[in-house]
């Protein structure tokens, strides 16, 4: 952003040896910014490209050497192996499905709870922030067998009675994914933090007009968030797109399977069918990428922030 | 303000689509409900026949119940099955089938779990009550879960049987599927850990290919002439990771006459005896010939510089063939398996898979005619030796089939596997807190191959600590 | 906290009446939080709940027995040596993490320039984030090899090294090969994080700034990073407690060693939880562990509270 200063004053018409002498900044300052980008861009992709060179790629040639960045026995057959998989379609659909639904879910009951720690005045609030903030730090693995056990016994689902007896409950279904995830400590402290940067003076003037905490909320607070909401989005998206190990232990059904647990089938004891897997790994990051694409443009866009404070 | 709006229009268009997602493909599933048969892949060709299968197996539909005297169940009930092979092969779905005609009232569930995670998803579902009814598992699985009352003896089912003759299989592979002599699994798949090595390497070095390492000087002497690392080429492979370092070194320990620990008192360990110090001596001295890359690293992560010639020797499994034959077809003819070398005597591990049931399950008859009817012959070759399309080189852990000569004569790696079960050995102590003690020995082991301490150190010290360790309480 | 703090000096009928008070005039708040609150206790506290009974007992998993052991799996925390080493090698893992904010932060202020092809740029930087990890873990067990691995290929190349080094297999510099794959990892959603934090600086404050002639490195030390702080303050916060629970890297392509210089806490507790069965250890381990991010946390917060409220 320093630059895109600088550039404004430059626009200027007038010509003057010391605007001159800015013009040639301005010009070195853009060199260099490209410079580090580019520099940083290639080193950041050179491992994901390779992925991609290699899911073209027979076994044998992958790892080859020197690395053979543009392949020397080229092959779709790793993609076509992947795509012809039974279910392949079933796995995108279950998988597009799971991570929208989550995404709407959390979006929404994380956006709330923001707005409530971030905003309003309550007894309890910095105690329960800080005990949701806490748990954070317990290590995940921790979680596995109570919520199994939860998922198991939740009644009336899954053939349960009331008492969570009888039946399989929110196991190998979608609803053993869906509502453990439907709600975020992480996202909450993320949007927290954003919208802690809100001039409170434009929920009060809400307030004043007698404006309901919901509409508050939802006309006021949620339209200045597009840039955290956006990211909120993607990684949301990314997470559980990209998600194993909890799909692993809840599915157990071969049409319930989501496509990382397809692309699982090719991982198998002693018998990894790397080619594939890359090719199949490639094709799984490319619905992430377009979300990516589509949100990430309200990062640039700004917020109406201006005019207040 | 407009724009962000259309951010919210985003949002809920994303939910309407959610929505209709829902509507159409949630699927209502309930553990209950079959899952369809599944094909396989239009690209690969259909499994061919069990050429190699004994006689009993033909065309006709036969029946296939091994067991009249268990009774079907008169109602129909569902077996759910853990696998972390490829159940959507023809193999397996045939077998389903066949299974389910001799069987109307059982359906059988297919659950494939990755081989890595499988253990965690079992101890979760056993935890909460809720394990498959029967599973197929790597060898330390049964151990770990019978040890701890997790899996169903079958001491009762088998003697019922007219396929299940505990004495025609391999007794070496029958101890691993045993706890405190109950009989927990069914041995089904079985390898013994081998010399792979590099035919064109051992040329290339003046060595006979046909002639491998039979002595440990033998064995020092060739890895010393075919390691040249300033052009990357190694003569074998160590591992130094806990479980790697520890595993790698039992052949070497039993060859030298030695054992882990006193088989009459299992908190007694042995691994620092003089034949323990002279096995880790030269067992970690071996270091020198082999790739640094793979210091930290497994067998798994060797394959590749071994099917590229880089290392001209690694102890492996028979898993490492189908591997070689399927994933670097370049390396055909340029390798060959023999048994491991011999000092005071000859020894190797033995690893495998079984099928078990779990205490929990509530079909356990049903669930035991379905791993009886895996275990049928046929299957049990097909499963180890593979097909042309799934080639594999696992032996099966029966007598009687190993005995059969036509098993080698298209596959002569699998003679080298079969001389060496001569040659498995099987501790004969019962330590359950023995996987605790491994770690410490692998952790010195892995020292020693950095070079922070010497072989005899190292079995010297981690002895102290692990017998602390077994003896507490 | 506000209210506490002005009701300190009132009888405590008063304050509890008080307290009531506020609740009900604020029920709406407790609404909104309604949701998370349900979920926060059937899957957080209970299970958490679940974790702290286990700690005290000793349990296998596959047993449904539990006998109880009292503090016993909490006092072999101070005699354990491998978990002692585990703790110091989660601390070193702690390096990686103002390493990748700045990273982060770099590359969001490039980014938020007027430069062309932005968006490639972003989109460049955050492939590695949706690569899934196991793969992106093997090709970083490649890019490392010492013998072939793509880093010694370029850094031999170029002449910036002369001997091929051993990455991961090298005692002292596995742990910092793993950091380094951190911040490729990390980076994209830093910087993510970072460009909607840069959103909501009002564009004033520099126009005010500029008027006042100052640079543009003025502007990013006095503007910028101060009203980046409670953006800041989530990045360290989740930075180190992920730092202290790293796991997935560890499992995929260390398994803790070379000589377990890279053996996590999270990777430590996975080990004894679920390969050693001992699951009253692991768990006892996880809540000192808790105790100490707990600890540092809120004197993080304490230390840093102040002028600005986070």
């Amino acid at each position: 952003m320093a630059i895109t200063q600088t550039e404004k004053n430059v626009s200027k018409p007038v010509s003057t040896p010391a605007i001159r002498a800015n013009k040639w900044k301005g010009f070195l300052g853009k060199l260099i910014v490209y410079a580090l980008l580019t520099t940083g861009a290639i080193i950041f992709l050179a491992p994901w490209a390779w992925m991609v060179s290699a899911s073209f790629q027979p076994i044998g040639k992958i790892f080859d050497w020197p690395p053979n960045w543009i392949p020397e026995t080229f092959t779709l057959a790793n993609y076509t192996k992947f795509l012809a998989a039974e279910g392949f379609f079933r796995w995108v659909l279950n998988s597009g499905f799971l991570a929208v639904v989550v995404l709407v879910i959390q979006m929404f009951f994380n956006s709330m709870a923001a707005y409530t720690f971030a905003k309003r005045k309550f007894p309890g609030r910095d105690g329960l922030f800080l005990l949701m903030l806490g748990t954070l730090m317990i290590p995940g693995q921790l979680f596995l067998i109570p919520n199994y056990i939860i998922l198991l016994r939740s009644p009336l689902f899954g053939g349960n009675n009331i008492m969570g007896v009888g039946g399989y409950g929110m196991l190998d279904s979608f609803w053993g994914i869906i509502i453990p995830y439907s709600f975020s400590v992480w996202s909450v402290f993320f949007m927290r933090q954003y919208m802690k940067g809100i001039p409170d003076d434009l929920l009060d003037a809400a307030r004043m007009d007698g404006a309901s905490e919901f509409l508050i909320y939802w006309k006021v607070v949620m339209p200045l968030c597009g840039p955290v909401l956006a990211a909120q989005a993607i990684f949301t998206f990314t997470f559980v797109w990209n998600d194993f190990f909890w799909p692993l232990i809840v599915i157990s059904s071969p049409e319930l399977r989501t496509l990382q647990l397809g692309l699982a089938l090719f991982i198998l004891k002693n018998k990894t069918v790397w080619d594939v897997v890359f090719a199949g790994s490639v094709i799984s990051t490319l619905p992430v990428l377009l979300v990516f694409i589509f949100f990430q443009k309200y990062f640039i866009r700004g917020i109406a922030l201006t005019g207040m404070k | 303000m407009r724009k962000e709006r259309s951010f919210v229009w985003t949002v809920m268009a994303l939910l309407v689509v959610a929505s209709m997602l829902l509507a159409s493909c949630a699927p209502q599933a309930t553990a209950t409900e079959a899952p369809p048969a599944i094909g396989e892949p239009a690209t690969q060709a259909p499994v061919a026949e069990p050429t190699e299968a004994p006689a009993q197996a033909t065309e006709a539909p036969v029946d296939r119940n091994y067991s009249p005297d268990i009774a079907d169940p008169t109602e129909p009930v569902t077996v759910s099955f853990a696998n972390f092979n490829d159940l959507e092969t023809p193999f397996w779905q045939g077998m389903k089938e066949e299974f389910e005609a001799n069987h109307p009232n059982i359906t059988i569930e297919f659950q494939t779990v990755p081989g890595d995670d499988m253990f965690d998803k079992l101890l979760a579902q056993i935890a909460a009550g809720n394990p498959p009814d029967a599973a197929y598992v790597s060898d330390w699985m049964t151990g770990a879960f019978a040890q701890e009352g997790g899996l169903a003896p079958l001491d009762e089912y088998i003697p019922k049987s007219t396929l299940i003759d505990l004495d025609d299989y391999v007794p070496a592979f029958l101890e691993t599927s045993q706890v405190d002599g109950v009989q927990y699994g069914l041995p089904m798949t079985s390898e013994t850990t081998s010399l792979f090595y590099r035919t064109d390497r051992f040329e290339e070095a003046g060595l006979d290919p046909n002639n491998p390492p039979k002595t440990w000087e033998e064995f020092q002497e060739y890895a010393e002439k075919l390691t040249n690392s300033a052009e990357n080429k190694y003569g074998f492979a160590v591992f130094a990771p806990v479980d790697e370092a520890a595993y790698n070194f039992y052949p070497w320990l039993w060859q030298a006459g030695g054992d882990q620990l006193n088989p009459d008192d299992p908190t007694d360990v042995t691994w620092d005896s003089p034949e323990g110090q002279r096995a880790a001596e030269f067992y970690t001295k071996l270091a020198q010939y082999a790739p640094p890359d793979l210091l930290n690293a497994t067998a798994w992560d060797a394959r590749v510089p071994f099917a590229n010639g880089d290392v001209a020797m690694m102890m492996a499994g028979g898993w490492l063939v189908g591997e070689l034959m399927t994933q670097f077809p370049d390396a055909t003819g340029k390798w060959a398996v023999a048994p491991l070398p011999q000092d005071k005597r000859c020894a190797t591990t033995i690893a495998g898979d079984h099928l078990v049931i779990f205490e929990a399950s509530k079909n356990k008859e049903a669930a035991y005619k379905w791993i009886e009817f895996i275990s049928a012959p046929d299957h049990m070759i097909e499963l180890n030796v593979g097909t042309p399309d799934y080639p594999s080189a696992l032996l099966p852990p029966r007598q009687s089939l190993l005995d059969d000569p036509t098993l080698y004569e298209t596959r002569p790696y699998m003679q080298g596997f079969k001389d060496n079960l001569d040659c498995a050995y099987v501790p004969e102590a019962d330590q359950p807190r023995f996987y605790e003690a491994q770690q410490i020995l692998g952790e010195a082991l892995g020292r020693a191959f950095y070079g922070e301490i010497d072989g005899k150190t190292a079995v010297i010290e981690s002895a102290v600590e692990a017998e602390a360790l077994l003896k507490e309480e | 906290m506000a209210i506490t703090d002005i009701n300190k000096r009132q009888p405590l009928s008063y304050r509890m009446r008080e307290t009531l008070r506020q609740m009900r005039k604020n029920w709406s708040a407790y609404l909104f939080l309604m949701p998370g609150l349900i979920h926060f206790v059937i899957f957080t506290l209970f299970a958490l709940g679940f974790a702290f009974y286990i700690s005290f007992h000793d349990w296998n998993i596959i047993k449904p027995d539990k006998p109880f052991v009292g503090l016993e799996n909490y006092l072999r925390l101070f005699t354990d040596p491998r978990f002692h080493r585990a703790v110091g090698n989660t601390l070193l893992f702690m390096v990686g993490v103002p390493l990748n904010l700045i990273s982060g932060l770099a590359v969001a202020l490039l980014l938020n320039t007027k430069v062309r092809g932005q968006a490639i740029f972003r989109t460049m930087f955050y492939l590695p984030v949706v690569t899934p990890l196991v793969v992106s873990s093997i090709i970083w067990k490649w890019v490392y090899q010492g013998d072939y691995g793509l880093l010694n290929y370029y850094l031999l190349k170029f002449g910036i090294i002369q001997e091929k080094i051993f990455w991961l297999a090298d005692p002292n510099l596995a742990l910092p090969a793993l950091i380094l794959m951190g911040i490729w990892g990390g980076t994209g959603a830093t910087m993510v994080i970072y460009l909607a934090g840069l959103q909501s600086i009002p564009q004033e404050m520099y126009d005010a700034a500029m008027v006042d002639g100052a640079s543009s490195w003025q502007r990013l030390i006095y503007i910028t990073v101060p009203l980046l702080r409670p953006t800041t303050f989530f990045l360290f916060v989740t930075g180190v407690i992920g730092a202290f629970q790293i796991f997935t890297e560890v499992y995929i392509m260390t398994n803790g060693g070379p000589l377990n210089r890279t053996t996590t806490i999270g990777y430590y507790l996975y080990v004894n939880a679920f390969r050693e069965l001992d699951m009253g250890y692991a768990t006892a381990m996880a809540f000192a562990l808790f105790a100490m991010i707990f600890g540092f946390t809120v004197l993080q917060w304490k230390f840093t509270r102040g002028d600005v409220e986070y």
